[in-house]
């Protein structure tokens, strides 16, 4: 009887351990503080300067500072990293954090965050991440938008590694436009490399 | 004209679901149906084709006409207008939530329907909304897929937002000619051209409401070619967000945790 209960405590314990690896400990309100408090600096940034240049540059290093580029590169690129080189994962990096500043620099700055209003958020079911869903005024119809913020652990915060509008995801389709590029251009990275090459240096905010 | 359509529609129907069938079976979670693109497309090389044609006439012909509507376009006036198209939508709004046994959303449908045809001046206030009384936007492809019927090969047609072949189906031969009242109150009075031509005032008022966002897509994707696959992606995720009225959270979370988290060291 004693050997059968220790061996359901190691189990128990062990079973602890495991999940205990996958969970992080997420809480709701420091991740909905986290987001208002990003919200904040983005109205911060466009009250402050008048020069659309320097709002830019100031809204990337936000986003430099709150975005985990790395791992939404390697998400995005889907099951093509593994078979991408050292060089090639690096620049692809580096391109994809250049796109989305450029791509986003200037709609974030559209977007009339002042009134952000937090709605809830939720820890995914392994732990790994929090949703914390917002709604947005969309000036033009007068509407509530959804949008919603994953956010992982990191160890100065939080990092968002997607960002969904209406239930869309961002991230999801980037990678299925990827893998829609590298699939056309034969199954080799270097095709999303030179989309992006190109993307990154015909950019108007580049001229 | 009908007969043929319906035809038409029935025949692409019956060869899209069998293609897709054939290609997969993509009914195990509501988001894996976005995973796979060459399940999902059968027929990319058609669709990429009537794409670009889009595109074509889009750039040539609709855009300046939406940039010049929307330039003499009154800005006071959105918000109503679109009101009003939303308000004709309610009849099968109503229909469809009936067909899917959502009472609820269905009396919701209804009620917004009379309230605001009435107390909204035709539809173009949208009082009920401000009563708190929802829209609960249904068609008859969320129908049917709401009934088990498989989305079938992805589809693009001319002049028409990305679909698949059961939402074409559903959308275009069965909401726009059988469950609609307009058309049969058209019909009855030899009055077609107003029904077509609120189709096209409609499409038209799409466009120019969403002018900017289009650009902004488009020039977030590398070029055309991939701007197709993004346009893919975003049409098929939120097709499945509007057939599970957006409860899909908990799903939609656990799936990209689970391809995140793979893909992570």
């Amino acid at each position: 009887m004693f050997i059968m209960r220790s061996f359901v405590l190691i189990l128990a314990f062990w079973a602890s351990l495991y999940s205990g690896a996958w969970a992080q400990n997420f809480e709701k309100q420091p991740s909905m503080n986290y987001i208002k408090g990003l919200a904040e600096k983005v109205v911060a940034i466009a009250k402050a300067n008048q020069d659309k240049t320097l709002q830019d540059d100031q809204v990337a290093i936000l986003l430099n500072e709150n975005l985990a580029y790395d791992r939404i590169a390697r998400f995005v690129l889907g099951k093509h990293w593994a078979n991408a080189t050292e060089d090639e994962k690096k620049e692809f990096i580096d391109l994809y954090a250049k796109s989305l500043r450029l791509a986003y620099s200037r709609q974030i700055l559209s977007v009339d965050l002042k009134d952000v209003q937090l709605d809830d958020a939720f820890v995914s079911p392994r732990g790994q991440m929090i949703t914390v869903k917002t709604n947005v005024m969309d000036p033009d119809s007068g509407q509530l938008v959804a949008i919603d913020w994953r956010l992982i652990s990191a160890p100065t915060g939080y990092k968002i590694v997607d960002v969904l509008v209406e239930g869309i995801s961002v991230a999801s389709s980037q990678r299925s436009e990827y893998a829609s590029i590298i699939q056309r251009g034969g199954g080799k990275v270097e095709a999303v490399l030179a989309k992006l090459r190109q993307d990154t240096q015909n950019s108007p905010q580049n001229q | 004209m009908k007969r043929l359509l319906l035809f038409f529609l029935l025949f692409i129907f019956a060869e899209g679901v069998s293609a897709s069938a054939q290609a997969s079976s993509l009914k195990a979670q509501p988001f894996d149906v976005c995973q796979d693109m060459n399940a999902y497309d059968p027929w990319e090389g058609w669709n990429r084709q009537i794409f670009a044609f889009n595109l074509f006439v889009d750039d040539y012909f609709i855009k300046p006409l939406a940039q010049g509507y929307d330039f003499i376009r009154p800005d006071f006036m959105k918000k109503p207008l679109n009101h009003f198209y939303n308000n004709l939508h309610e009849p099968l709004n109503f229909v469809n939530n009936l067909l899917q046994g959502e009472w609820k959303r269905a009396g919701d449908s209804w009620a917004r329907f009379f309230v605001n045809s009435s107390f909204g001046l035709l539809g173009f206030f949208d009082v009920a909304g401000d009563e708190n009384v929802p829209e609960a936007r249904e068609d008859f492809g969320q129908t049917l897929a709401v009934w088990g019927v498989d989305h079938g090969a992805y589809l693009v047609l001319p002049l028409y937002k990305p679909s698949t072949v059961r939402d074409a189906f559903g959308e275009i031969a069965v909401d726009g000619f059988l469950l609609t009242p307009w058309y049969y109150i058209a019909d009855n009075n030899d009055a077609m051209g107003w029904y077509y031509g609120r189709l096209a005032a409609e499409f038209l008022e799409i466009r120019a409401d969403n002018l900017e966002t289009f650009d902004n897509l488009r020039n977030t994707a590398a070029d055309d070619d991939s701007f197709y696959a993004l346009m893919r992606s975003l049409s098929c995720q939120k097709r499945q967000v509007e057939i599970y009225n957006g409860d899909l959270e908990e799903d939609m979370s656990s799936h990209f945790e689970q391809e995140f988290f793979e893909d992570q060291p």
